[in-house]
């Protein structure tokens, strides 16, 4: 007999909890089941579906979005765990219709072709930016190694990050 | 070559700004009404003959 890998009879998971965290900037107050992960909350509460579901197993850095500041993978953290805490998603990455710098450089250098890694690359080169923001190719590559791309190839994706990286560097100056 | 408009110009892909915002829709990010959802149950011998299927637990779900 199989067993769940989520112990559904478990009457905790089974309970729901009142959370406050914010989204994007925006406060969100909401119930969620105890057995919900934090991808789940996106996608399915909020309806945040730019945070992909790929393996849930915390192998291929679809999910990965910003848990006040630093990243993680939505799908092996709980909902529950992320109470009074600040989430940062794709959708947050753009201000208006102005696309981050990022958005605007993986557009231009072809590093989204399928596109369903492209939100959690998007986060981890955000995350590595705010830290490093001269990082070298081997920092890139370093930085995004928990992230899987099966179609495009890793190069546009690195190109992309450097240009972005260049245009943050001069509007900040 | 000068005459081309888009031959030998690095061009932005028609549907590159929403796969880098997250508004590209793949076929889980559809949500519609009475949407109906599927789990599937793996055999747990290999080549053995189904006789019947217990379907109450889903059924409850």
């Amino acid at each position: 007999m199989a067993t769940d890998l989520i112990p559904l009879g478990d009457p905790a998971l089974r309970q729901k909890a009142r959370l406050t965290l914010s989204v994007n900037g925006e406060p969100r107050e909401l119930l969620v089941d105890g057995y919900k992960t934090l991808l789940e909350l996106l996608r399915e509460e909020l309806q945040l579906t730019g945070t992909k579901h790929g393996c849930e197993l915390g192998e291929c850095g679809a999910c990965a979005v910003l848990l006040d500041g630093q990243l993680v993978l939505s799908c092996l953290v709980a909902a529950v765990e992320c109470d009074g805490r600040a989430v940062e998603t794709v959708e947050g990455m753009q201000a208006g219709p102005e696309l981050h710098p990022l958005q605007a450089c993986f557009a231009d250098h072809g590093a989204a072709q399928c596109g369903y890694c492209t939100p959690g690359f998007l986060v981890a080169a955000k995350e590595l930016l705010a830290r490093r923001p001269d990082a070298t190719r081997a920092e890139i590559a370093e930085a995004l190694s928990g992230q899987l791309c099966r179609c495009t190839g890793y190069l546009q994706i690195f190109e992309a990050v450097e240009a972005a990286a260049a245009q943050l560097g001069t509007t900040r100056k | 070559m000068s005459g081309h408009n888009v031959i030998g110009k690095p061009l932005r892909r028609v549907d590159g700004r929403a796969k880098v915002t997250g508004q590209t829709r793949f076929a889980d990010d559809l949500s519609l009404p009475r949407m109906l959802h599927c789990k599937i149950l793996r055999a747990t011998l290999p080549h053995a003959r189904i006789r019947s299927i217990d379907t109450t637990s889903a059924k409850t779900a």
